[in-house]
């Protein structure tokens, strides 16, 4: 039963709970998404962004989102901030060593997440001159649904070249990425192996959730049955120890919390967590727009931001309605992830806990 | 409750966490990627320039460490979770007893980490630590 926690794991809940409110009190910024371009050399069915195919939008210039950065100085401590460059795809940005140089001039370790198209060696070793720590790259299935997915023949040789890379470059901090959807949901055993195979040691999955393109693809979206076989299959994963496998960050689990990633669930969207998007606006997390941004690094100063406006972030008391509203692990879950809420209403779009009771039964 | 006890409240939960078996990284939490940091430490031992016999209380200041030196003149000064690569820091080394152990003067200079290796990571965004011993000499004031 998934709603029936032991005690040993609700007391460690209980604690946990202090410590989240802890945290929006401390509202320490430490780690900073950016939406370097909209640009994509893909074409993603489930894409969350509002990336474009177009090559004649214009990226925001360098220096503006060094100027944004240099106003967090007396705000943060670069050296324990993350920079996180999204996109779009990341690598289509022709500044990127140059990026990299400043942000690691300035102390910042930094990370990119790509669909690994653009990552070769040459590339790779580049970046990590200018200062790259950390990759993200997205497998999401074997060749004919991440094709599928991808919407591109050659997606999956591309990014499995990628991701060949990165076991191999010490230094690198890494992780591959899947989004699980219908198609790829029976292949993840034989995508596990072939992981490990290749000598990858981290791997994250998500589920598709309905924003982006794949609101309009609901056959995106795992049946109640599958959704429970997915945390079965990460728990009995993470039991083997063959590969460290994390769910993604959002949604509270019940008693598969801590038992299918390394934390208990924790939104830290504006808690921790900022984002400046393509054209300026802060955010707290890029799938988060509308309604959610708090300002623009083009009008505002980015440390006042974060310290005086984020108070739908820090109070979330606002998400308590629809079915959170007489939910007894609300306490634990506090709304689930942000990016789950309507962006208009703020009405919850998915609850993870009651698919994963709908699947039970 | 100050907002400045709430870092060592969390500090406490992350151990009882640990102890109730569902170790969690609280302390330096990290969202989705992790952030890759190390630990520096610079040790060593202050002496008179002219009598060359330790110095001890004498205060060292590392970024935000402070330590003193020991009745040997030992001392050690850390820097918690800085970016694992080439570091320089500037360390501050005042005689802030005057007389008592004789009186010195103020010193600053720099210890640079030229490719760190590093020891004891954690697998994960902790690359473990690194050390260096500067032995550093003062001169007594005039």
């Amino acid at each position: 039963m998934i709603t029936r926690i032991g005690f040993r794991k609700k007391l460690a809940l209980e604690l946990f709970r202090t410590y989240r409110k802890n945290e929006s009190k401390l509202h320490q910024l430490n780690y900073i998404l950016w939406e370097c371009t909209l640009r994509c050399n893909l074409n993603c069915l489930h894409c969350g962004s509002d990336c474009k195919k177009d090559v004649s939008l214009p990226d925001m210039p360098l220096k503006d989102f060094l100027n944004a950065l240099d106003q967090l100085k007396d705000l943060v401590n670069p050296n324990k901030t993350m920079i996180v460059l999204t996109g779009g795809e990341a690598l289509l940005r022709k500044d990127l060593e140059e990026t990299g140089r400043n942000l690691y001039k300035r102390g910042f370790p930094w990370g990119i997440v790509t669909n690994g198209m653009f990552l070769n060696e040459q590339k790779l070793r580049a970046l990590m001159q200018s200062g790259l720590r950390a990759v993200t790259v997205s497998l999401d299935g074997l060749e004919t649904s991440h094709n599928w997915l991808r919407g591109n023949a050659r997606s999956f040789d591309l990014a499995v070249s990628a991701i060949k890379l990165l076991p191999r470059t010490p230094g690198l901090k890494y992780d591959v990425v899947t989004c699980v959807n219908r198609k790829n949901v029976n292949e993840l055993a034989s995508l596990k192996d072939f992981l490990i195979k290749e000598g990858i040691s981290a791997w994250r999955i998500f589920t598709v959730f309905p924003i982006g393109r794949a609101s309009d693809n609901p056959d995106l979206q795992l049946n109640a049955g599958e959704f429970k076989g997915l945390f079965d299959f990460i728990q009995e994963t993470r039991r083997e120890k063959r590969i460290n496998l994390n769910y993604g960050c959002e949604g509270f689990l019940g008693n598969y919390e801590r038992e299918v990633r390394d934390n208990f669930f924790i939104c830290r969207a504006g808690i921790n967590v900022a984002s400046v998007l393509a054209d300026g606006s802060i955010s707290a997390c890029p799938n988060l727009r509308e309604n959610f941004i708090q300002g623009n690094i083009y009008k505002d100063n980015f440390a006042d931001v974060w310290q005086n406006r984020y108070q739908i972030f820090r109070d979330k008391s606002w998400t308590r309605t629809g079915i959170c509203a007489d939910c007894s692990f609300y306490k634990y879950c506090e709304g689930n992830g942000m990016h789950l809420r309507n962006e208009k209403t703020g009405e919850l779009m998915f609850c993870h806990l009651k698919r994963i009771e709908e699947g039970n039964r | 409750m100050s907002s400045k006890y709430l870092p060592f409240i969390n500090a406490l939960i992350s151990g009882c966490l640990t102890l109730l078996g569902f170790s969690c990284d609280l302390v330096n939490p990290r969202v989705e990627y992790g952030t890759p940091n190390a630990k520096f430490i610079v040790n060593g031992t202050v002496t008179s320039v002219e009598s060359e016999e330790t110095i001890k209380n004498i205060r060292v200041i590392m970024k935000n460490d402070t330590s003193f030196t020991d009745n040997e003149g030992k001392y050690e000064v850390v820097d918690e979770g800085a970016f694992p690569t080439n570091q320089t820091y500037t360390i501050h080394f005042q005689d802030f007893d005057n007389e008592s152990n004789g009186a010195f003067m103020d010193k600053d200079t720099l210890v640079e980490f030229k490719n760190p290796e590093f020891s004891h990571g954690d697998g994960h965004w902790y690359e473990g630590e690194t050390s260096k011993e500067f032995d550093i000499k003062l001169t007594p004031k005039k």
